[in-house]
């Protein structure tokens, strides 16, 4: 190694740098990607605990925006089990809506499905479930209002445990 | 000993650098390197057109948008989930755009006819944006309407569901250009970021006059 090849790999490094730099910012990368991480998921990730029901948290719940009454929207939030015991989110009810289900969203290429969950959604013993858009969600079915973002919705989940929350779940346009 | 060397190695240093540094140049002014977000059709055709429903019980063939960049999706109102995010996220796009919003046309395209009245997903989508276009239709001009890009939906019956039925539907974004070509098809989940530099560079490649 001499300084002569020093020289040449440092040039073609630089270069190297700077055609990239100068490569429009656009890359395919977000293409099919896998749809958790896509940022279209939009709740605020702040990890907050907005209810405890048995040994479950609920975690930073949001319902998203929808501006037609009659329509359909859905909440979303993180089930975290901190109990020993598997747990399942079994019903939810509310005035917000005139049916409130448990769906599932399954993205199969290119293909969206969505199916009620049957049986209700498991929340695994020390573990926890999330449910985002293009996944799980509690489905409000027949909005009985528009859902404006900085509003709240009431639901009241039930769990198999027999334990039950009524929670306060904001409004919010996914960013 | 190094002297012997060092200077011709300056030289051909500096030379390289020089000529990597001009192929870099040209490649930031070739515009040609742009890469799409979406996937780009090998060859931009027009697609058969298709004629629908708008909400004042006007028909509106697709052909008759061309003049401006036209996204495209597929969809409906009971759709909790996917369609309000691509909504959500193709408003964003065209706030984005600022003044160069009246370039793009956004239309959505209902596969439940048998729920969504051109009424209703007219109201559906300007909920997302005044400006968006929300169309339906008979089943045969829905199943005309799914044919140029090879939409496929299903009806799925929910038994023991308030929602009766469901479709399962495709989730792309397409978009032809303002000669009614289609260009570049976007997976669900992409970011309107990336659809926005996409648009910015064809804006590019053909000014608006």
């Amino acid at each position: 190694m001499n300084k002569f090849m020093h020289w040449m790999t440092a040039a073609l490094v630089a270069a190297a740098l700077s055609i990239s730099a100068c490569q429009p910012a656009m890359s395919g990368g977000h293409a099919g990607g896998d749809m958790g991480g896509m940022e279209m998921g939009g709740g605020p990730n702040e990890g907050k605990v907005a209810a405890t029901v048995g040994g479950i948290e609920i975690v930073d719940p949001w319902a998203r925006a929808a501006a037609m009454e009659g329509g359909n929207s859905a909440i979303y939030m993180v089930l975290k089990n901190t109990s020993g015991t598997a747990d399942k989110l079994v019903a939810a009810s509310g005035e917000v809506a005139a049916a409130i289900e448990i769906h599932e969203t399954k993205m199969d290429n290119g293909v969206m499905q969505m199916q009620p969950v049957e049986g209700g959604l498991e929340v695994p013993a020390n573990g926890s479930v999330e449910l985002k858009p293009g996944g799980y969600h509690v489905m409000l079915i027949g909005l009985t209002k528009v859902l404006k973002a900085g509003e709240t919705v009431t639901v009241k989940l039930t769990f198999e445990s027999g334990a039950s929350v009524d929670l306060t779940v904001p409004v919010m346009e996914p960013k | 000993m190094h002297t012997h060397w060092r200077t011709p190695a300056l030289l051909i240093g500096g030379g390289v650098l020089v000529g990597l540094a001009v192929i870099a140049g040209l490649a930031f002014l070739q515009p040609s390197t742009h890469v799409f977000a979406g996937v780009v059709q090998p060859e931009a055709a027009r697609i058969a057109d298709f004629t629908l429903e708008t909400s004042q019980a006007r028909s509106v063939p697709l052909s008759s948008l061309q003049g401006r960049y036209v996204l495209v999706a597929y969809g409906y109102t009971f759709c909790p989930d996917v369609c309000p995010a691509t909504l959500a996220m193709l408003s964003r796009v065209v706030d984005s755009l600022g003044p160069d919003r009246d370039r793009v046309l956004v239309v959505f395209i209902s596969i439940d006819p048998e729920r969504d009245t051109p009424e209703r997903i007219a109201q559906y989508v300007t909920g997302f944006d005044e400006a968006f276009i929300g169309l339906s239709g008979t089943p045969e001009q829905i199943a005309a309407a799914a044919q140029p890009f090879n939409v496929s939906y299903t009806r799925r019956e929910t038994p023991g569901s308030a929602a009766g039925y469901l479709m399962n539907h495709s989730a792309f974004t397409y978009l032809l250009d303002p000669a009614g070509r289609w260009r570049v098809t976007y997976p669900y989940g992409i970011d309107a970021d990336a659809i926005v530099q996409d648009l910015r560079y064809l804006f590019g490649q053909a000014p608006n006059p």
